[in-house]
């Protein structure tokens, strides 16, 4: 695979976005050209921003990059939403980040720009929160509903 | 139509390793060609929402399957194939399916079935079966997840002593 023009940086509080960015290696492989960025106990949005500046500062200079952050109101959604405008890179940031979104997110950045690449990881992780209790018993209703039938 | 993957996994579309696969090879239709998950509509629910957003799901029996694939059932579509195991397979070749190439996933162990990789497991007809693939000139590929270790899984079964 070559190497992707979009950096995807998961922003969360606390081991979260370690957490998760390990854990979709199980589903996709290795991702190249992600980090994921902590904040933790007692740190502030000082410390924040730097760190994701020297994450940043790994991409190229006319790569774009995807944050991907835990809560919509937060330091790291702050902090993501401050680079958004104003640093002369081309930065989008979604919220509620789960494992569904981070994964379309890292499979897709072949075939999308990066405002495309936003609308797809928003739908992902929309589509990633289904009420499987309610479908499953929709679903025997329906087989039920055939069998008394025939 | 165009049939763009053809896999072998007894989890069908199972998320872990579905969604590398679809999106790697540009996947809009997954087909599981399977007898018993085809009757059963809370597995066919369940995997409906394994496969990845925005991709269609045909869960249908082997021969409804068979049919589709071998006369173009999904014009508009670039298809990833799904069956359980070898013989599935080889009923979907029987009906005039096109395979060339199969990626070998996960084949259920258990008591009775002999250990041929890590991830795959066969009983005596089911060795026969990929012997019958192999011998008819189909290329088989063991591997997880895309971009991982590819075993050559023709190798593997030629050498084992034909049953």
């Amino acid at each position: 695979m070559e190497t992707p023009r979009i950096g995807v940086l998961v922003i969360c509080h606390g081991g979260l976005a370690a957490a998760l960015l390990e854990t979709v290696s199980m589903l996709v492989g290795p991702p190249a050209k992600a980090w994921a960025v902590g904040l933790m106990p007692g740190e502030g949005v000082e410390d924040l921003e730097t760190k994701v500046r020297v994450a940043l500062g790994r991409l190229a200079p006319s790569d774009g990059a995807l944050c991907l952050v835990d809560i919509p109101g937060g330091v790291p959604a702050r902090v993501a939403g401050a680079l958004t405008a104003g640093t002369g890179r081309a930065v989008e940031t979604i919220s509620g980040v789960n494992l569904p979104m981070l994964a379309e997110a890292l499979l897709r950045r072949d075939d999308a720009d990066l405002p495309a690449l936003a609308e797809l990881a928003v739908r992902a992780g929309r589509d990633g929160v289904v009420d499987l209790g309610a479908a499953l018993r929709a679903a025997a209703a329906r087989a039920a509903a055939r069998s008394s039938r025939s | 139509m165009k049939i763009a993957l053809v896999r072998v996994d007894d989890r069908l579309i199972h998320g872990q390793v579905v969604l590398g696969w679809v999106r790697m090879v540009g996947a809009t239709r997954i087909v599981v060609a399977d007898d018993d998950v085809a009757k059963d509509e809370m597995q066919k629910t369940l995997m409906r929402f394994a496969a990845p957003t925005g991709v269609e799901t045909s869960i249908v029996s082997v021969e409804e399957a068979g049919a589709a694939l071998a006369h173009d059932g999904f014009p508009d579509d670039t298809v990833m194939v799904l069956a359980r195991g070898p013989r599935e397979l080889a009923r979907l070749m029987a009906a005039g399916v096109p395979v060339t190439k199969v990626n070998v996933g996960n084949v259920r162990a258990a008591p009775g079935r002999e250990r041929l990789t890590k991830e795959v497991a066969a009983d005596p007809d089911d060795l026969a079966a990929w012997q019958a693939l192999d011998a008819a000139g189909v290329t088989l590929e063991a591997v997880w997840i895309p971009g991982g270790a590819v075993t050559d899984f023709n190798r593997v079964v030629r050498a084992r002593v034909r049953t």
